[in-house]
């Protein structure tokens, strides 16, 4: 008999029916292994929960106070039903896990989101090797390339810079989970004051509650009249009466501005080409790092990236999952569970 | 040609014109008058006559870096511009070689159309390789002629007219003539206006505002009501025995254009 694989996708989500346990299920289950916070990943309705340690407080914030969390520090294992289970660190926001299963020998590592650029806000990613790899390809395809976060920053500050000099606000929006604390942590708050929006305030909280320093924000309400520069989840973009027209101007930060067509169809004024997941160089340089026999792609340019592996000589097939990645349009992403 | 390129980029991404103003204001300051003068040829639309077909350019990406095609036309699909897929995927982001000025590349791209395949891809190769992916997405549109501004007369002499004490009009009336761009007529553009020039400077065209409440309510000393009229707005002026005409845009328009005019109203023999 053909044993079933160790993970296999079902209409609840990802599943290790060796272990018994779901990861980042879309529907509620018993036992729910949560690479990371973001909406399609951390869905309410579970039993019970875990992930890596970091990421508590901030899995808590999204879940609410009711949801059943534990815990496992990164590099630690769990047995469950003879399944090995560990969590290693995916760079991809605070507390972001790859879950490594070792089962009789085999052993799977699925990515969750990641990045491959270090961020102060979130231990980096750590290359795990496998024998099947189940990655996302949200920017799978080569055009899609990241510069160092060290220029994107410079280049954001300097926007900044630019604008106060001529008495503008600047309006910069991003995730609220993760890109903002990242984007936080570099912007040089010695050019203004820094205004956050209260579900960012609330996610900084989560972030400091980890042990994550952040510099001081402001929230809405504290505005004076000097330039300063305004963090806001994509949904709270056009809050009525928060600062009068003309006097701003806006900056979008995701790695779909690295393409000109991008950047010219939004609404902002500027677009900076900052993403918390790996660009195509990342993405090969993990499948290579992983030496797996088998990779498993999920969400993003799967198709793109399937063909590529197999032409180079690598196993690779299309996993069905519920997961979004980074969406494209500012205006479409959930941030209903910050309420 | 990083520089141009960013600015381009920059310019190209900008929703408005106040800014895009600030951009080229930033551009001209800090590039030579030789790099300023080609900049300011490619913003006008003088580029220099296309030397390879896209599809040969395609063909040569192809052949030089390990791609697959179908991974080039995934990848043009999502960008929508073939130049720029190629761009960033033969884009090597190497450090800077000693081909750095602006000027130099300028050159380069200049290359008679008729030259060999061999010089052409040499060219081609050494820019690819020298240049950001921001710099060789604008190499390849030039190359292949399908470099665009986006930038009006108006808006370039607005840019410059800020850069020096040479009044927008000025500029503007230097500019629709034709700018061979090269350092020397860069500075002419900027120098100082002749007293020929100062004879034709138009009065600032009062645009026409529409007014929703009653008239009884209208300062008349701020403002003049005229009668709307179909055609075309034109500013007249007899200056020193010359007549000189412009549209509501302040261009300058011929006055051999608008005879009837002329002969209803002025008579330039006076």
């Amino acid at each position: 008999m053909i044993s079933p694989p160790l993970l296999f996708s079902n209409d609840k989500g990802l599943y290790c029916a060796a272990g018994d346990f779901y990861i980042d299920p879309w529907k509620g289950v018993d036992r729910a292994i949560i690479t990371h916070a973001h909406s399609d990943h951390a869905r309410s309705g579970s039993s019970s929960y875990l992930c890596a340690e970091p990421g508590f407080w901030v899995l808590k914030s999204r879940l609410g106070p009711k949801a059943i969390i534990e815990t496992l520090p990164y590099g630690h294992s769990i047995s469950l039903n003879g399944v090995k289970v560990s969590l290693h660190p995916a760079g991809h926001i605070l507390g972001s896990a790859q879950v490594r299963v070792e089962y009789r020998g085999e052993v799977w590592v699925v990515t969750g989101d990641y990045k491959r650029q270090t961020d102060p806000t979130c231990e980096s990613f750590e290359p795990l090797i496998c024998h099947t790899l189940i990655t996302e390809s949200t920017f799978g395809l080569p055009v899609y390339r990241w510069n160092s976060p060290a220029e994107v920053f410079q280049e954001m500050n300097d926007w900044w810079a630019d604008q106060a000099s001529i008495g503008k606000q600047c309006i910069l929006v991003g995730y609220s989970l993760g890109k903002v604390q990242r984007m936080l942590a570099s912007l040089n708050s010695e050019i203004g004051p820094i205004y956050a929006h209260e579900a960012i305030l609330k996610l900084n909280a989560a972030y400091q509650a980890s042990g994550v320093l952040l510099p001081k924000v402001k929230s809405f309400s504290e505005k004076s009249d000097k330039p300063g520069l305004w963090l806001m989840p994509p949904s709270a973009l056009y809050t009525p009466g928060l600062l009068e027209k003309g006097s701003y101007s806006t900056g979008f930060a995701s790695g779909w501005m690295a393409l000109r067509n991008a950047r010219k169809k939004n609404t902002f004024d500027k677009g900076f080409t900052l993403s918390d997941h790996a660009d195509w160089k990342g993405l090969i340089q993990t499948i290579q790092d992983s030496r797996a026999e088998k990779v498993l792609v999920t969400h993003g340019f799967k198709a793109a990236l399937v063909r590529y592996l197999n032409e180079s000589g690598t196993i690779a097939a299309e996993l069905e999952t519920h997961y979004t990645g980074e969406t494209t349009e500012p205006h479409s992403i959930e941030e209903g569970q910050l309420s | 040609m990083k520089m141009f390129a960013h600015t381009w980029l920059r310019l190209d991404e900008s929703k408005n014109e106040e800014e895009k103003i600030r951009i080229l204001r930033a551009y001209f300051s800090a590039t030579t008058p030789a790099e300023s003068a080609w900049a300011l040829g490619l913003f006008l639309g003088k580029t220099p006559p296309r030397w390879m077909k896209l599809s040969d350019l395609k063909i040569w990406a192809l052949e030089t870096n390990d791609i697959s095609e179908w991974l080039l036309d995934e990848s043009t699909a999502m960008t929508g511009d073939l130049c720029e897929a190629i761009a960033l995927l033969v884009s090597r982001q190497a450090e800077p070689t000693n081909l750095s000025k602006e000027e130099e590349v300028f050159d380069l791209i200049r290359v008679n159309a008729k030259s060999s395949e061999q010089v052409k891809k040499d060219i081609i190769w050494s820019c690819w390789n020298f240049l950001d992916s921001e710099g060789i997405l604008v190499f390849n549109k030039i190359i292949t002629g399908g470099f665009r501004s986006g930038l009006s007369i108006d808006i370039l002499s607005k840019a410059l007219s800020g850069l020096s004490s040479v009044p927008e009009t000025v500029i503007r009336e230097r500019l629709s003539k034709s700018f061979i761009p090269t350092a020397d007529n860069y500075l002419k553009l900027l120098s100082e206006v002749s007293p020929e020039e100062i004879r034709c400077i138009p009065y600032p065209f009062c645009k026409i505002f529409s007014w929703e409440d009653s008239v009884a309510e209208m300062d008349s000393k701020l403002w003049m009501a005229e009668w709307k009229q179909e055609g075309l707005r034109v500013q007249i002026i007899y200056r020193q025995g010359q007549l000189f005409a412009w549209n509501d845009h302040l261009e300058r328009i011929s006055i051999d254009k608008l005879p009837e005019l002329v002969s209803a109203f002025f008579s330039p023999q006076k």
